[in-house]
C-alpha cells in the first residue's frame, strides 16, 4: 500500500515522540535504580539522637563522651543502688557492718553473696569499660580531632579502663578482658587469667602516662579528671599488688616527688574539693552530694557502721579516730560511723568523692621499700603518715616483718572505708586467718572472690562461675 | 487483501522502533520474541480508539469511501471491517454533514453503493449489498482458508486473552490486546470455540467465512469479580494466590466505628479482636496467627497504594490513656463509607510482592471511585442506639459486708474505722451498683453519608462526605465524632494512551471521654457498694482512701486525629500491552491530645491544683512507585510482566508536655498558666526502597504460573544488612476446563488446584536499632556529658516468613456451590527480638535475630451456595471456617533467655502459664496448688525450661477454630442478611480479674459467693482475708482464671426494603431503601466474664456494645 508524504511525516513525528517518551522512561528507570541503591536507606544523622560517628567528629563532642565516661563511673559505681566498692568490700572484710538487716548487705557482711545479688558491681564496671572502649575506638577512627585532644582523651579512657579492670580482677578473679565494643565476640567472651588482665592494665596505664598531661585539663584545673600523676599512682598500686616492688617504689616516688601534691595538715579536709592531697576525685554537680556519707552518717538511726575490729585497732591518741570517726546514740547505745566525709547533704556540697590521694602513695612506697628490705626509708615514709595522725614515730630498728606489719596496720587505719582493706587482706594472704577468726562458720576460703552474676553466666555460654557459688 | 485502518508498515515500523528504543542493546530480543504478528495486529489499536461523540461533521467532494470511513473513525471511534477488494469497488462519496448522527452519515455514504453496512457494537461491518448478516463470507471459497477476526464485549470493546480453539482439532490461539486473532488453514466446516474467563463461551460454525466479529457476553459469576492485589488486579478464577475480598456492601450493613470491625467473622484466617467497646479502641488484627515473638504482628495496610501506619500514634495513650498502654487504632481515622473494598492477602503468592513487609499478610483498602461516568447522587442517613452486651453480677452491699466480716475473722483482725470504714463508718444499708452506674448507659449513634459521582466517557469523578457521631455507654460527657471528605478524579485521554486517577480523602475525628478511663474496668468493679459518694454536707466525699467516681468524671481526655491521604496514578500506554505507570502517594496522620485533670477531680484534702497533659504526633509518608507493565501473547498463552520500584519515606514527629499547678481549672487547656512538669519528644525517619517484579503466564486459562521477586532496602537495618530478597512462586491448574472433566463430570463447572511457596519478611521493629547511639546526661563538672545509650548491632536482618499453601477450589452447577479449601504452613524464623545480652557487653539488650522458629499452619474453608435463585426470590449462604494452629517450633537455649518463663517449645506462643488449682483445703480455707516440682513450695515460675517452678500450661489465647455464617435473602424489594460469628477459644475469666484482693476493701463478683466459710466446709473459692494473703494470690494465679470463652454470636441482622422501581421513576430516583440493622444482637456463651471477645485480656475491659439502627438510603 502506498503511503502519502503526510503519513510519513506523521509517522516520523510520532516516532520522535516515542523516542522522547522512551528516553524519559529509561531516565526514570535509571534514576530509580540509582536512587534505590544504598544511599537512600542510609542514616547519616538523626535530629534527636547522637550517632557514635558524630560524637567523634569534633573535639568538643568527644570531650563530652569522656565526661560521660566519668559520669558513668561516678553515678554507676559510687552512687546509690549498687552501693560502692568501698562499702561492699568493707562489709565483706572487717571494717564495716550494716546495722539494720538487709537482704543485699547481709550477703556481703556474712560472706554469703547470692549469685542473684543485684548490687554486684560487675555490670556497672563493664558498662564503663564499654564507654572507655568506645572512646578509644572512636578516637582511633577519627580524622577530625586534634592530636592533643586525641592524646588526652585516649589517655583518660585507658586509665578508666585499667581502673575498672583493676576492680574486676580483685573482686571477681579471672574476668573476660574486652578491649572493643564488638558485641558478637564480647557476648560470648570467656574469662582471661588475672595475670593476663594485669598485663593489659599495666600497658594501659603506661600508655596513659605517655598520653596524659601533668595538669588537670578540660576540667578547669579541678582534680576530677585523671592527669599523668593519676595514671602513675594507679600503676604504683598495680605494681604493688603484683609484688613488683621496685616498680611500685619507682611509680610511687614519681607521684610523691612530682611536687604537685602535699599531705593535708588538717585531716578534716579529707574530701574537700581539689584539696592538695587529692590526686583524683569524682565531681558532683551543685544538685548532687556524695553517696557514701549518706550511708555512714546517721541523723536519726544508724546505718552502716565501723566494726569493732576497726575501732579497737586504733592506737590511743590517733587523730584519725577522733576526726574520721564519729558516734551517735540510738536506743541508748552508742554507735560509731566513718566520718571522713563530713557532709551527707545532697546539694551544694564542697566535698568530692576521693579516689586517689597522696597518703596511699607513701604507704605503697613504704611497703615496696620494706619488701626490698630498705627498712630505714620504709619507716621514714610510714612515720610521715603517723606523724600527721599525731602518733609517735616508729623506730627504724625493726625487723622486716615488724615493719611490714606496721605498714599493714597503718594501711588499715589510714585507708579505712576507702575500699583497700579487703584487697590488702587478700593480696597479703592473711584473709583466711583474719576473717576466719572473725566470721566463724560464715567464712569459706572461696569467699575471697565475689560470684559472677547468674544472668551473665546464663547468657554467655563461655562464662564460668567462681568456686564456691 | 484485507484492510485494517492503518498501514501495517507503519504499525510494524512503529512497534519495532519502540522496541529498539526500549531495549537498545537487545535487538535480538525482538527477534526472539517473534512478535511481528502481534505488532502487526497491535497497530490496529487505532481501530479501537473510542470516540467521544456519535455525531459526525464531514464535508468532502468526490472522496474515496475509505477516506470518509477513516474520518468517521477518528470522530466517533467506530471502526470498520471490510474486504479491500470490495472497498475498491466502492464509488466515491460527496457529503456535507454538520453534526449528523452517525447512521445518517453512513446511510448517505452507502447510498447507491454496491455495498451496505451494519453496526455491531462499535464496529461498522461493510458487506456487499446482496449479503445480509453480521459476518462476511469470502467470495473465494477454496479451502483451506485463513480466518481472522475480532472478539469484543457488549460495548464493542476488544477482549484480550480469549481462547479461540478449533473444535475436534488441535489448533488454537488467543486474542491480543485489540481482541484480534488469526487462525490459518481451516476447513469451511470447522467450528470455532471462543472461551474466556468471565464470559460466556460461544461456538460458531465457519460456514466459509474468513472474517468474524464475535461478541462475548459477560458471565455473571462471583469467580470473575475483580479483586485488587498488590500492583494489579485478578479474579478468583485466575488467582494463583489467596486473596479475599470484602465489598463495601458488607461493610455498609454493619454498625461500626472502625472499618476493621466489619471484617469480623467475614474472612477465613483473619482474626479481629476489639480491645474494648469504646470508640477508637485498638483492634487487634491477625492474619493466620502470630508469626513474630517480639516484632510487629500487624499486617501491612495499604490504602489506595499508600502504606498506612498499623501502630497507634498516640503518645499519651488510649482514648484517655494517662500514659496507659491501651492505644487507639489508626484505622479509626478512615471512614467506612469511603471504602469500596478491602482485600486480604494471605499466602506467599499474594504477599511476596510486598517483600519485607508482607510477613503478616497485607490488607489493601480501596476507596470508592467512579467508573461509569454516569451522574448519580447517593445519600444515606441512619440513627441508632447501643447498650452493653453483658455484665457479670457484682456483690451487693449485704453480700459484700458479709465477705468483709468473714475476712476480718479469717485474718484474725478487728475491724476499725481506719481499716474497715465500710463496716464501721459508712452507712451499711447504702447501695450503689457501680458497674451498672458506669456501664449501664445508652449510646447513641448517627451516620450521614452523601456522594455525588458523574463525568463523561473520558473524565469521571466522585465527591463524597460522611459524618459519624456516637456517644458511649459511659457516664459523663463522652462523645466520638468523625467527618470525612473524599474526592476521586479519573481521566483518560482521547486516544486512551494516558490514564490518570487521583484519590484524596481527609478524615478528622474527635474523641472525648470523661473520667480517667482507658477501657479497663478494674477500678470500677472494685468500688465499694456502700461508699458514700457525698458526705453529710452534700459535698463529694473522699474518705477511706477511695477515689470518688463522680469527681473522677470531671477529668477528661480529648483526642483529635487528622488523616489526609492522597495518591495520583498516571499511566501512559506506549503501545497496547505495554505501559508505564507512576504512583505518587502522600499520607499524613496527626493526633493532638489533651488530658485534663481539673482540681475538682482530685481529693481536696491534698490541696490539689489542676494539671494537664498535652501531646501531638504526626506520621508523614511519601511514596513514589514507577512501574512498567508488559503484556503479550507468547507461545499460545498470555504473558504479563510487571517491573517496578518503590521509594518510601516516613517521618514521625511527636512532642508531649505535662503541666501542673493550674490555679484556674478553666485554663488547664492552656500552656500559659501552669508550670511544666516534664517534656519529651521523638523524631524518627524511616526510609525504604525496593525493586520488584512479577511474571504471570496464563496458558489457555487452564494453566497459570505466577512468580514474584522483590529486593527491599530499609533504613531499619545496618549498612551491610539493609537489603533483602524475597520471592514467591504460585501455580494454578483449572482442571475443570480439561476435556476429561468436561466429558465425565460436567456438573463440576469450576475446579482449580493451586499452590504457592515463597518468602515474605518483617521489618516491624523500631528505627535505628543497629546504630551505636549516645544520649545526653547530667554534666560532669562543667562539661556536657554524653553516654552510650545503644550498642551497635549491624548484623541483624529481616525476619523471614516462609509460606506454603495448597488449595482446592470447586464450583458445582455453574458455581451455585463454591467451595474453597486451603491448607497453609507459615514458618517464621530469624525472629527479631530485644535479645538479652550478658552485661559484660555493657548493655542488657539489643535488637537481634533469634534462631527461633514459629509455625502457623491450618486449614481454611469457604463455602458459598446459591440456594434459591428465581426472579423475585433469592437466598444465598456463605460460610467460612478457620482451624489455625500456632506452634513454637524451635528455640535454641530458651532456658537462658528472658523467654524461659513465657514460651515452651512445641506449644503455641499464646500459652498461659499458671498454677494448677487443686481445690480449697476444707480445714483451713486455703488454696491448694499442685506442687509440680514436689519441693513443698509454690514457686511462681514455669515448670518448663528448667525454671524449677510450679506453673503449668493453663490454656492458650489463640482460638481452636473460628468463622462466620452469612445468609442473605431477598424477596422482591425486601432484603435480609444475617451474619453469625463463632469462635472456639479460651480466655481469662472473672477469677483472673480480681481474685487476690478478695476480702479487702474492694468489691468483687457474685461468683465468689461460694467461698469457704468454716472448717470442714467444701468450697470452690478460698477464704477471704482482710489483708493480702498468698492463698488468694495463688488462687488468682491459678488455672481457675482461665476457662472456655467460646461463643456463637448473632453478629448482625440487616433488613431493607427497596421501593419498587416503577414508583421511583416518577421522581427520577434510581433506588430508595429503608433499612434497619442490629449489631452484636445476641451471644451464646458459657464464658464467666464480660464479653468473650475481650477475654484475651487478664483485666476486665469495657465490653463491645450491642446496637440497633435504622435509616434510609437513596440514589438518583
Amino acid at each position: 500500500m502506498k503511503e502519502n508524504p503526510t503519513n510519513k511525516m506523521k509517522r516520523k513525528g510520532s516516532n520522535n515522540r516515542l523516542m522522547a517518551i522512551n528516553q524519559l522512561l529509561l531516565l526514570i528507570l535509571l534514576s530509580v535504580s540509582i536512587l534505590g541503591c544504598k544511599k537512600y536507606v542510609e542514616v547519616t544523622s538523626l535530629s534527636d539522637k547522637l550517632l557514635a560517628s558524630q560524637v567523634f567528629s569534633t573535639d568538643a563532642s568527644a570531650n563530652s563522651a569522656v565526661a560521660g565516661m566519668y559520669r558513668l563511673l561516678r553515678t554507676n559505681l559510687y552512687n546509690g543502688g549498687s552501693y560502692t566498692p568501698a562499702i561492699l568490700t568493707g562489709l565483706s572484710s572487717d571494717e564495716l557492718y550494716n546495722f539494720f538487716p538487709s537482704s543485699v548487705l547481709d550477703d556481703y557482711k556474712n560472706n554469703n553473696i547470692q549469685i542473684t545479688n543485684g548490687s554486684l558491681p560487675w555490670s556497672n564496671l563493664y558498662k564503663i569499660i564499654y564507654s572507655a572502649n568506645a572512646i578509644i575506638e572512636g578516637l582511633e577512627g577519627s580524622s577530625s580531632i586534634s592530636q592533643s585532644s586525641k592524646n588526652q582523651f585516649t589517655g583518660e579512657a585507658k586509665f578508666v579502663r585499667a581502673f575498672c579492670y583493676f576492680y574486676l580482677i580483685n573482686l571477681f578473679g579471672d574476668v573476660p578482658f574486652l578491649s572493643s565494643t564488638e558485641v558478637t565476640t564480647n557476648s560470648t567472651a570467656s574469662r582471661n587469667l588475672a595475670t593476663q588482665v594485669y598485663n593489659q592494665i599495666i600497658n594501659d596505664l603506661l600508655d596513659a602516662q605517655e598520653l596524659l598531661d601533668n595538669g588537670y585539663l578540660n576540667s578547669g584545673g579541678e582534680r576530677i579528671r585523671v592527669n599523668k600523676a593519676g595514671a602513675i599512682a594507679l600503676l604504683a598500686r598495680v605494681y604493688l599488688y603484683n609484688q613488683n616492688w621496685s616498680n611500685a617504689e619507682l611509680q610511687a616516688s614519681a607521684v610523691i616527688n612530682s611536687g604537685l601534691y602535699v599531705l593535708l595538715t588538717n585531716i578534716d579536709s579529707f574530701a574537700i574539693k581539689n584539696n592538695n592531697e587529692a590526686i583524683l576525685q569524682w565531681a558532683n554537680t551543685s544538685s548532687e552530694g556524695n553517696y557514701e556519707p549518706t550511708q555512714f552518717i546517721f541523723t536519726t538511726s544508724p546505718n552502716i557502721l565501723c566494726s569493732n575490729s576497726l575501732l579497737t585497732s586504733f592506737e590511743s591518741g590517733d587523730l584519725r579516730k577522733t576526726k574520721w570517726i564519729k558516734s551517735g546514740i540510738y536506743s541508748g547505745n552508742t554507735y560509731y560511723y566513718p566520718y571522713k566525709y563530713k557532709s551527707n547533704a545532697t546539694a551544694n556540697v564542697n566535698e568530692y568523692y576521693t579516689v586517689l590521694r597522696l597518703a596511699e602513695q607513701y604507704l605503697i612506697r613504704a611497703e615496696a621499700l620494706a619488701k626490698q628490705n630498705k627498712i630505714n626509708v620504709a619507716v621514714a615514709d610510714l612515720n610521715i603518715i603517723r606523724q600527721r595522725a599525731g602518733l609517735p614515730s616508729i623506730s627504724v630498728n625493726i625487723s622486716q616483718d615488724s615493719c611490714l606489719n606496721a605498714i599493714m596496720h597503718e594501711r588499715q587505719i589510714e585507708l579505712f572505708a576507702e575500699g583497700h582493706r579487703w584487697f590488702d587482706l587478700k593480696r597479703t594472704g592473711r584473709i583466711n586467718v583474719v576473717l576466719g577468726a572473725l566470721k566463724g562458720n560464715n567464712w569459706q576460703t572461696t569467699d575471697t572472690l565475689f560470684p559472677i552474676p547468674l544472668s551473665d553466666i546464663q547468657k554467655d555460654p563461655n562464662l564460668t562461675q567462681n568456686q564456691g557459688y | 487483501m484485507q484492510v485494517f485502518a492503518t498501514s501495517k508498515a507503519t504499525a510494524l515500523g512503529g512497534a519495532l522502533n519502540q522496541l529498539t528504543c526500549l531495549f537498545p542493546k537487545s535487538r535480538q530480543a525482538v527477534r526472539i520474541m517473534k512478535l511481528t504478528t502481534i505488532f502487526l495486529l497491535a497497530a490496529c489499536l487505532q481501530l479501537s480508539a473510542k470516540g467521544v461523540s456519535q455525531t459526525v461533521s464531514i464535508t468532502v467532494k468526490d472522496a474515496p469511501l475509505l477516506t470518509v470511513l477513516k474520518e468517521i473513525k477518528k470522530q466517533t471511534g467506530y471502526f470498520y471491517l471490510a474486504d479491500n477488494e470490495w472497498l475498491q469497488k466502492a464509488k466515491n462519496v460527496t457529503i456535507s454533514a454538520v453534526n449528523w448522527p452517525l447512521a445518517k452519515v453512513l446511510d448517505e455514504c452507502f447510498k447507491g453503493q454496491p455495498l451496505t453496512y451494519n453496526i455491531e457494537g462499535k464496529v461498522i461491518n461493510i458487506v456487499p449489498r446482496e449479503e445480509k448478516g453480521k459476518t462476511v463470507s469470502v467470495v473465494n471459497d477454496v479451502p483451506p482458508i485463513d480466518v481472522r477476526g475480532r472478539v469484543v464485549n457488549e460495548n464493542g470493546e476488544p477482549i484480550q486473552g480469549v481462547t479461540v480453539a478449533v473444535k475436534r482439532k488441535n489448533k488454537s490461539t488467543i486474542t491480543d490486546a485489540n481482541g484480534l486473532f488469526r487462525i490459518k488453514d481451516l476447513d469451511e466446516s470447522d467450528i470455532l470455540m471462543f472461551t474466556h474467563v468471565g464470559r460466556e463461551s460461544l461456538e460458531m460454525g465457519l460456514a466459509g467465512k474468513s472474517e468474524l466479529l464475535i461478541t462475548l457476553k459477560t458471565r455473571i459469576s462471583s469467580l470473575d469479580e475483580v479483586k485488587i492485589i498488590g500492583y494489579g488486579t485478578t479474579t478468583q478464577r485466575l488467582a494463583t494466590g489467596n486473596v479475599e475480598r470484602v465489598s463495601s456492601e458488607l461493610i455498609g450493613q454493619q454498625i461500626i466505628t472502625n472499618p476493621l470491625q466489619a471484617l469480623e467473622g467475614q474472612v477465613a484466617g483473619l482474626q479481629i479482636t476489639q480491645a474494648n467497646g469504646l470508640p477508637g479502641a485498638p483492634i487487634n488484627v491477625q492474619i493466620r496467627g502470630q508469626n513474630s515473638i517480639a516484632a510487629s504482628n500487624n499486617p501491612l495496610y495499604v490504602i489506595d497504594g499508600v502504606p498506612f501506619t498499623s501502630t497507634p500514634i498516640e503518645i499519651l495513650g488510649g482514648p484517655n490513656g494517662n500514659g496507659s498502654s491501651i492505644l487507639g487504632s489508626p484505622m479509626n481515622s478512615i471512614s467506612p463509607a469511603d471504602i469500596e473494598s478491602i482485600e486480604i492477602l494471605k499466602d506467599a503468592d499474594a504477599t511476596a510482592i510486598y517483600g519485607s513487609r508482607g510477613s503478616n499478610g497485607v490488607i489493601l483498602i480501596t476507596t470508592k471511585r467512579n467508573k461509569s461516568g454516569k451522574s448519580k447522587f447517593d445519600f444515606n442517613i441512619n440513627k441508632g442506639v447501643g447498650r452493653v452486651t453483658v455484665l457479670p453480677q457484682m456483690l451487693n452491699t449485704e453480700q459484700y459486708l458479709q465477705v468483709r466480716k468473714d475476712a476480718f475473722i479469717n485474718s484474725n483482725l478487728t475491724p476499725t474505722v481506719s481499716n474497715a470504714p465500710d463496716l464501721k463508718s459508712w452507712d451499711t444499708t447504702d447501695y450503689t451498683n457501680w458497674q451498672q452506674w458506669y456501664l449501664g448507659g445508652k449510646a447513641t449513634l448517627m451516620d450521614v453519608t452523601a456522594s455525588y459521582s458523574g463525568g463523561s466517557d473520558q473524565t469521571t469523578f466522585l465527591l463524597g462526605g460522611s459524618y459519624h457521631d456516637e456517644s458511649t455507654i459511659l457516664p459523663g460527657s463522652t462523645d466520638y465524632k468523625r467527618g470525612s471528605g473524599h474526592l476521586f478524579l479519573g481521566h483518560t485521554s482521547k486516544n486512551k494512551k494516558i490514564d490518570l486517577a487521583t484519590n484524596i480523602f481527609y478524615v478528622a475525628d474527635k474523641n472525648l471521654l470523661s473520667g480517667t478511663v482507658n477501657g479497663e474496668l478494674i477500678d470500677i468493679v472494685r468500688s465499694i457498694p456502700n461508699y458514700p459518694t457525698y458526705n453529710n454536707s452534700d459535698m463529694l466525699n473522699w474518705t477511706g482512701s477511695q477515689t470518688n467516681r463522680i469527681a473522677e468524671l470531671l477529668s477528661y481526655s480529648k483526642r483529635r486525629t487528622d488523616n489526609f491521604n492522597s495518591n495520583v496514578t498516571l499511566k501512559y500506554t506506549i503501545f497496547p500491552g505495554f505501559n508505564v505507570k507512576t504512583n505518587l502517594g502522600y499520607n499524613k496522620i496527626e493526633v493532638v491530645q489533651i488530658n485534663g485533670f481539673p482540681s475538682t477531680s482530685k481529693n481536696p484534702t491534698t490541696n490539689p491544683t489542676g494539671s494537664s497533659q498535652f501531646a501531638n504526633q504526626y506520621i508523614k509518608t511519601y511514596l513514589f512507585e514507577p512501574q512498567v507493565a508488559y503484556n503479550a501473547n507468547v507461545g499460545g498463552g498470555s504473558l504479563d510482566i510487571l517491573l517496578g520500584a518503590t521509594l518510601q519515606n516516613n517521618e514521625t514527629n511527636g512532642q508531649f508536655i505535662y503541666m501542673s499547678n493550674y490555679t484556674n481549672d478553666l485554663l488547664i487547656e492552656s500552656l500559659n498558666y501552669g508550670s511544666v512538669l516534664f517534656t519529651g519528644g521523638n523524631t524518627t525517619q524511616y526510609k525504604y526502597s525496593s525493586e520488584f517484579g512479577r511474571l504471570t503466564y496464563n496458558y489457555k486459562n487452564r494453566y497459570l504460573i505466577n512468580g514474584n521477586v522483590r529486593r527491599d532496602g530499609s533504613s531499619r537495618f545496618g549498612p551491610s544488612k539493609q537489603f533483602g530478597n524475597f520471592g514467591s512462586i504460585g501455580a494454578a491448574w483449572l482442571f475443570s476446563d480439561e476435556n476429561f472433566m468436561k466429558n465425565a463430570l460436567r456438573w463440576i463447572t469450576y475446579g482449580k488446584l493451586r499452590g504457592s511457596y515463597g518468602t515474605a519478611g518483617n521489618d516491624g521493629i523500631s528505627d535505628y536499632g543497629y546504630l551505636s547511639l549516645y544520649t545526653n546526661t547530667t554534666n560532669y563538672g562543667t562539661t556536657t556529658a554524653i553516654v552510650p545509650s545503644q550498642i551497635a548491632n549491624p548484623n541483624y536482618q529481616w525476619e523471614v516468613n516462609k509460606k506454603l499453601e495448597l488449595a482446592l477450589e470447586i464450583g458445582l452447577f455453574n458455581e451455585r456451590i463454591l467451595l474453597t479449601s486451603s491448607w497453609y504452613r507459615n514458618r517464621s524464623n530469624n525472629q527479631l527480638v530485644g535479645y538479652s545480652l550478658p552485661s559484660i557487653t555493657g548493655f542488657a539488650t539489643y535488637t537481634a535475630n533469634l534462631p527461633a522458629v514459629v509455625q502457623n499452619s491450618g486449614y481454611e474453608f469457604e463455602l458459598s451456595t446459591i440456594n434459591i435463585k428465581k426472579k423475585d426470590i433469592s437466598w444465598t449462604t456463605s460460610l467460612n471456617l478457620s482451624i489455625p494452629k500456632n506452634k513454637l517450633l524451635d528455640f535454641p537455649n530458651i532456658s537462658a533467655t528472658s523467654y524461659a518463663n513465657t514460651y515452651v517449645v512445641g506449644k503455641p506462643l499464646s500459652i498461659i502459664q499458671r498454677y494448677h488449682f487443686v481445690g480449697v483445703d476444707p480445714q483451713t480455707g486455703m488454696t491448694v496448688i499442685d506442687d509440680v516440682n514436689q519441693d513443698g513450695l509454690y514457686t511462681s515460675k514455669s515448670s518448663f525450661n528448667s525454671q524449677g517452678g510450679d506453673y503449668v500450661i493453663a490454656g492458650k489465647l489463640t482460638p481452636d477454630w473460628f468463622g462466620g455464617l452469612n445468609n442473605k435473602f431477598s424477596y422482591k424489594g425486601i432484603e435480609v442478611s444475617i451474619l453469625i460469628q463463632f469462635m472456639k477459644q479460651q480466655g481469662y475469666n472473672v477469677y483472673s480479674y480480681s481474685g487476690s484482693a478478695f476480702g479487702q476493701l474492694f468489691n468483687t463478683y457474685s461468683s465468689y459467693l461460694d467461698y469457704w466459710k468454716k472448717p470442714g466446709s467444701q468450697a470452690n473459692i478460698p477464704a477471704p482475708f482482710a489483708t493480702s494473703n498468698t492463698s488468694l494470690t495463688n488462687f488468682r494465679n491459678s488455672d481457675v482464671g482461665v476457662s472456655d470463652a467460646s461463643f456463637l454470636r448473632l453478629k448482625n441482622i440487616y433488613a431493607a426494603y427497596n421501593l419498587p422501581i416503577k414508583w421511583l421513576k416518577s421522581v427520577k430516583a434510581n433506588s430508595f431503601q429503608i433499612f434497619a440493622s442490629g449489631q452484636n444482637i445476641y451471644t451464646w456463651t458459657r464464658y464467666k466474664g464480660y464479653d468473650p471477645e475481650t477475654s484475651n485480656n487478664p483485666t476486665p475491659m469495657v465490653p463491645p456494645i450491642k446496637s440497633f439502627m435504622a435509616g434510609i438510603k437513596f440514589s438518583f
